[in-house]
């Protein structure tokens, strides 16, 4: 059936007066886009002219570089991603149980940790390549060539390894939800294993899939930690470049714009890809049949699991794990403590109010999918893939103009001053994880809906259920995966992040993040090391926690 | 006593047109049906009647107050219209039990409606699974609930959207019965659309045939059977056979003899419609019936009918005079044996030959 | 696979509970560390610094600093984007210091006209002219030089003696230097551009990307590690990070890769080695400026410059102080004497002259 216009009549009088809902999703939307529209904002101020020196010079390498990087870093996701997430939701096999969570916990490890902790056991004095000497009998550098892992390649790898979950969430939570029935026809009309991989279950499952890798495309994007240690000379590797050395912070704004453009036209084209296409009428049917496998097959299969979660998560955790040892009285104290429950703090809040508001924006849209609306919507959660110390410098500039213009009201009216209110706070921390985040939890919510037919909300609707008690009722309970997903994410995510927490904190406060940052900037992993731990481990327990639960919201 | 009342009512999406311009009404404790074809506007209607779609032309009323007018912007929300609504999918709440889910929209008096509730499940063969989800329901099942839950509030009207699609044949009858009585015990009108003429006739105090978004014919059942207004009228109840004809004398005449048409000018040329019913086996002695003969090409036996597929004897072009006969009781003649038959004329319905080609002539 | 239907229930309940729960916690933890924020606004107790130095490193010394004078010290460390906090805060900024690691933040801070002018006794007879801005805009506290790491092994004494040598062709493939675009590498190129012109300079830098035994890359502690390895023989790098290899218990084989060079101080007989400051400077929308100019005067004490100087392996400013004993090791040496803030006013043509010759690539 077509989707109609105004599906759920969003108002009960006149058609021209526009109702709550929309006008609660332009506000959340105005309010988590003003940090991007501050960021194009001083973007159209006059500067200095850096487009011709960089189109004369590196513009192309950066864009070459970035879009190499991208790709790769895109197709690697997609690959592991979309595989690791077929074979446990399809088949069972030795480990699987394990292999459903564990394959998220590459996740919780930040990509400037992992590119550490590589270029530590790889570089020429590291483990790997001294073993080589020893065997080979080589006595220097000279002697041999070895990969080198500072490099596009090296960066693309790294990359791959810590970001290819979020390709694993949203594919199996997709496969999980796909109905057997139309998987057996498949096998009924004579689809091999394979050939139904690649004909029904991928296919069905593309919007999640495009989900995934376009926010790994995005962290890409956001990336400066990697990229900048592994002299990989990125797009944003300009920004930076343009903004703090050729002190031209309005052109790092424009080249910021340009590439939250290229973003939105890249998200645009994939939607008129599949335009005709609808994925929304999948039912629920039977609990998906799994294959067993065992033997050869059993053990490829193992195998295939394990790489991904040994490489992404195994290894660095027993690097850092060793450093942490062997230094922890250094670096265990408590300060520490304070970070990590900061971290916790922050990332926690964080998770639930982006969730929250990405789910009434996502309901918004739905009630409501006025052009208007989608694209304030739209513009709302394109601030993922705006690097990080961008952005803070978007959330800083409407808060501090806001708190300046309350003050000034305050000193004309009231006759005393109220300063900054909000600058400098941690509400500005978490505006700012919001401004980044809003992708994530809407972009959850609505996929979520999407799975949701219309006519369970018209039977609530005409069962005189307003639209609130629609949402309560019938939608967060039905979204419950969604929501989850959309809360392991943010609070992930929000473990790991730094340039927006650095900018906008306040006076005296750490999380493990900037922890972390202050030795490893330095390249001082081991002093970092029980930091760098500590948000791996934050981010284990919510992992498996959310990871049960979502399976567990599979099984109704 | 019209509880629900459509007023010139259009509607179209992306500029197709799905309904155009419908005026109807339902009266309290009545049951209609919309019969038509998929796609035909009947869904829409449903749904315009609900709430689920504003109103871009004309006005609804329910209970004498206007609910929708296109032409002050008014629509009111589908929670405060206080309409029952069945979809086709049932669209039961999968996280809720089956009372859970039957209670959903009800606001007052909660404890007696619980009890009613109950009462009914136990009445529809669903004792004890009250506390069961719908996953674990067969279709039937899931039916039964989907009605009850429309049932719960008390609405002033009930509408089903194709309630009985999904489930199978012997299954739809027995549903589609209790579905009957428990509507007529609660006396509240309703209105169900669907594409099969038997249940329509079976379920309806009268039937609204719908065809591109027109209402092309209104009635009783009986009515609408044995007096449709145009060929796609008679041919939504079921297969007819379709003959050509010159009217002569008053009489259209065509390969199965000639059958009074009046209001039909001398010379024009008809379409003829009989109802395989309308053919009945004589024995071939008696002429004074005057019976054609055909040949018998196949023959099915039905349990209460048989179904025969007949072709004329002699003719050269077979397949023009192809036709179908159903033939109460048992009677099974072998294929390639001749019959006679008569043609009962109550079964003959005659159209202008230009409307057998064009859109039926609107009401 | 189904659960049983009453057990998944108590499941639900039990995860939503346990939701629940730690939100409350959460948003009891939030309270609290707003509470406990330090108010922005109060009197002459304390000091509010926005630092582009890392907290760790400064801490004891902050520590002392309160100690004797009874002010508190709160920290806000950031390497990106502190510039813009304060003009975006204006005259409401909390903040009345800014600490950073270079020379270049203090220029462009200068150029924004958000720094105050301080006048102070202390300040003026603590550290050199050379130093400090000659308005009192920004003082200088540590120096550090930018050095060649040349192998023990394979390079003889007097082979390479001034950065000019480093464009030398007999170097061919032979030197090793972190990204061109890192801050301390486009002060050196700047200095250049400000000794020789833009077009000598430029031919300069395109010597020595060709003599580049690889790509750009690492931190300066990679330049030495790479002479180690054998990549190359000659690497460029700050000061202070030989102190720290030397003395690196935690990973001793950092110890090796500064076993493996010498240091060289450039351009001896002519202009003297490029060195840069870090330094500190008081806000103009400061509400506490006696404090931060206490703070300042601390920093560039005897106490301060030796442990803060120290602690780094750099040079204190303040002349008479004692260096460390392996900063010490490593000779006296001629530093270029141009005021440093006409180095930074060449930074952003050599940045530019870094893409343009694709130094990094």
């Amino acid at each position: 059936m077509r989707q109609p216009v105004g599906l759920f009549s969003s108002y009960t009088w006149a058609r021209w007066r526009p109702d709550g809902w929309s006008l609660g999703v332009f506000a959340i939307a105005a309010f988590t886009a003003a940090p991007i529209l501050a960021v194009v904002v001083l973007a159209l101020t006059s500067s200095p002219d850096i487009w011709a020196h960089l189109a004369a010079t590196v513009l192309p390498h950066y864009i070459h570089s970035t879009l190499v990087l991208m790709t790769g870093v895109g197709v690697g996701a997609f690959i592991i991603g979309t595989g690791t997430a077929w074979l446990t939701s399809a088949y069972t096999f030795p480990g699987k149980a394990v292999f459903e969570w564990a394959l998220l916990l590459p996740m919780a490890v930040p990509a400037y940790i992992i590119a550490y902790v590589y270029t530590d056991l790889l570089d020429y004095a590291g483990p790997v390549q001294s073993v080589l000497r020893e065997v080979m009998g080589y006595r220097n550098a000279r002697d041999y060539s070895f990969p080198e892992i500072r490099s596009l390649g090296g960066a693309t790898a790294m990359m791959t390894l810590v970001l290819y979950p979020y390709v694993y969430l949203l594919a199996r939570s997709a496969f999980l939800d796909q109905s057997n029935a139309v998987l057996e026809a498949g096998r009924v009309l004579g689809c091999g294993p394979w050939r139904n991989f690649f004909t029904i279950a991928l296919p069905m499952a593309r919007p999640a899939i495009v989900v995934g890798v376009s926010l790994v495309m995005m962290e890409v994007l956001n990336d400066f930690g990697t990229v900048d240690f592994f002299a990989v000379q990125t797009f944003t590797a300009g920004i930076y470049d343009v903004w703090l050395n050729m002190n031209n912070p309005a052109g790092a704004a424009q080249l910021a714009t340009a590439m939250m453009v290229f973003v939105l036209l890249l998200l645009a084209a994939e939607r008129i890809g599949r335009k005709n296409k609808r994925f929304d009428n999948v039912r629920r049917s039977q609990p998906r049949s799994k294959t067993r496998l065992t033997g050869v097959r059993g053990i490829i299969v193992f195998a295939a699991c394990l790489a991904p979660v040994a490489l992404g998560f195994g290894v660095p955790v027993w690097v850092l794990g060793k450093y942490a040892l062997r230094f922890y009285e250094t670096s265990l104290n408590l300060s520490l403590l304070t970070s990590a429950l900061n971290s916790l703090m922050l990332s926690g809040i964080a998770a639930f109010a982006a969730v929250a508001l990405g789910l009434f924006m996502a309901y918004g849209v739905r009630l409501n999918g006025g052009r208007a609306i989608k694209s304030a919507a739209r513009l709302a959660s394109i601030g993922y893939a705006v690097p990080g110390a961008v952005l803070a410098v978007g959330v800083l500039l409407p808060l501090a103009r806001f708190d300046n213009a309350i003050d000034a009201a305050a000193r004309e009216y009231l006759g005393f001053s109220t300063g900054l209110l909000m600058s400098g706070t941690i509400f500005a921390v978490l505006y700012g994880f919001l401004a980044r985040f809003m992708a994530l939890s809407f972009g959850s919510a609505e996929s979520g809906l999407a799975r949701i037919t219309p006519s369970m909300e018209g039977a609530a609707r005409t069962l005189g259920a307003s639209r609130w008690s629609v949402l309560r009722r019938i939608h967060i309970p039905l979204l419950r995966g969604s929501l989850l997903t959309a809360v392991l994410l943010v609070f992930v995510d929000g473990m790991k992040e730094l340039p927006m927490t650095m900018l906008l904190r306040p006076f005296n406060f750490e999380t493990l993040a900037t922890f972390v940052h202050q030795y490893a900037s330095d390249e001082m992993l081991e002093e970092s090391s029980l930091a760098a731990l500590g948000i791996v481990v934050a981010g284990i327990a919510p992992v498996i926690a959310l990871s049960l639960s979502i399976s567990g919201s599979r099984r109704q | 006593m019209s509880i629900l009342k459509f007023d010139h009512v259009s509607h179209a999406y992306d500029g197709n047109a799905a309904l155009d311009d419908v005026s109807f009404n339902l009266n309290k404790g009545e049951m209609i049906c919309l019969l038509g074809p998929s796609g035909c506007g009947k869904t829409t209607l449903l749904r315009l009647a609900a709430g689920l779609e504003v109103l871009q032309h004309g006005r609804i009323k329910m209970a004498g107050k206007t609910i929708a007018n296109a032409g002050t912007g008014l629509c009111t929300a589908p929670e405060k219209r206080h309409i029952g609504l069945c979809f086709q999918d049932f669209a039961l709440f999968p996280h809720l039990s089956v009372m859970s889910n039957i209670m959903f929209g009800v606001a007052a008096g909660v404890a007696k409606r619980k009890r009613w509730a109950l009462d009914m499940l136990a009445k529809l063969g669903l004792e004890g699974r009250a506390e069961d989800y719908p996953h674990m329901l067969s279709g039937g099942q899931q039916q039964r609930v989907a009605l009850l839950r429309a049932l719960a509030p008390e609405p002033g009207v009930i509408l089903l959207d194709e309630p009985f699609s999904s489930l199978d044949a012997n299954l739809r009858a027995q549903t589609r019965e209790e579905t009957l009585s428990l509507i007529k015990t609660t006396g509240s009108a309703a209105m169900m659309v669907t594409h099969d003429a038997e249940e329509a006739m079976f379920m309806a105090d009268r039937i609204l045939v719908i065809n591109k978004g027109r209402i092309i014919q209104t009635g009783a059942p009986a009515e609408i059977y044995s007096r449709p207004v145009s060929p796609f009228a008679a041919s939504l109840f079921g297969p007819v056979n379709r003959l050509d004809g010159v009217v002569r004398n008053g009489r259209a005449e065509t390969s199965l003899g000639a059958f009074a048409a009046p209001g039909h000018g001398e010379g024009t040329k008809v379409q003829v419609l009989i109802r395989p019913e309308g053919l009945t086996p004589v024995p071939e002695a008696d002429p004074q019936t005057s019976p054609c003969t055909a040949q018998i090409v196949s023959a099915h036996f039905l349990g209460g009918v048989s179904h025969l597929h007949l072709c004329q004897k002699g003719n050269k072009e077979l397949l023009h005079i192809d036709c179908q006969a159903r033939v109460p009781g048992t009677y099974l003649p072998r294929p390639g044996a001749n019959i006679a038959f008569k043609v009962d004329s109550a079964y003959v319905y005659i159209f202008p030959q230009s409307a057998a080609n064009s859109a039926p002539e609107p009401q | 696979m189904l659960m049983p239907m009453r057990i998944r229930h108590i499941f639900y309940k039990k995860a939503d509970t346990a939701m629940k729960t730690t939100l409350i916690a959460l948003s009891f933890v939030a309270l609290q560390a707003v509470i406990l924020a330090p108010p922005a606004l109060a009197d002459g107790k304390e000091v509010n610094l926005y630092s582009y130095r890392q907290a760790f490193l400064i801490q004891p010394i902050l520590d002392r600093f309160t100690e004797q004078s009874g002010i508190r010290v709160n920290v806000v460390f950031a390497k990106k984007g502190m510039l813009e906090r304060i003009r975006a805060e204006g005259a409401n900024s909390p903040a009345d210091a800014v600490l950073t690691a270079d020379i270049g933040r203090l220029s462009d801070m200068v150029e924004a006209g958000v720094l105050a002018p301080v006048k102070s006794a202390i300040l003026e007879q603590n550290i050199p002219a050379r130093y400090r801005h000659p308005g009192g805009l920004w003082f200088g506290l540590t120096t550090r030089a930018r050095v060649l790491l040349v192998s023990k092994e394979r390079v003889k004494p007097g082979m390479v003696t001034s950065y000019e040598d480093l464009a030398n062709p007999e170097l061919k493939g032979k030197i090793c230097i972190r990204s061109g675009k890192h801050l301390y590498n486009i002060s050196l190129i700047a200095s250049v551009i400000a000794h020789k012109g833009p077009a000598a300079a430029e031919k300069w830098l395109r010597g020595l990307k060709a003599n580049l035994a690889r790509k750009p890359q690492g931190n300066d502690r990679a330049q030495a590690k790479a002479v180690y390895e054998g990549v190359c023989d000659v690497g460029i790098s700050n000061t202070y990070y030989m102190g720290k290899m030397q003395t690196n218990e935690k990973k001793p084989q950092q110890k090796k890769w500064a076993a493996a060079v010498n240091i060289v101080f450039p351009n001896q007989a002519d202009r003297g080695t490029h060195v840069n400051i870090s330094g500190a400077a008081v806000l103009k929308g400061s509400r506490r400026k006696a404090a931060a100019i206490k703070l300042i005067e601390f920093l560039s004490g005897d106490f301060a410059q030796k442990i803060y100087a120290r602690q780094n392996f750099e040079y204190p400013v303040k002349p008479g102080v004692e260096l460390h004993p392996i900063v010490k090791s490593w000779g006296a040496f001629k530093a270029d004497t141009m005021n440093l803030a006409r180095v930074s006013s060449y930074r952003r043509e050599a940045s530019k002259m870094v893409d343009k010759i694709g130094f990094n690539y």
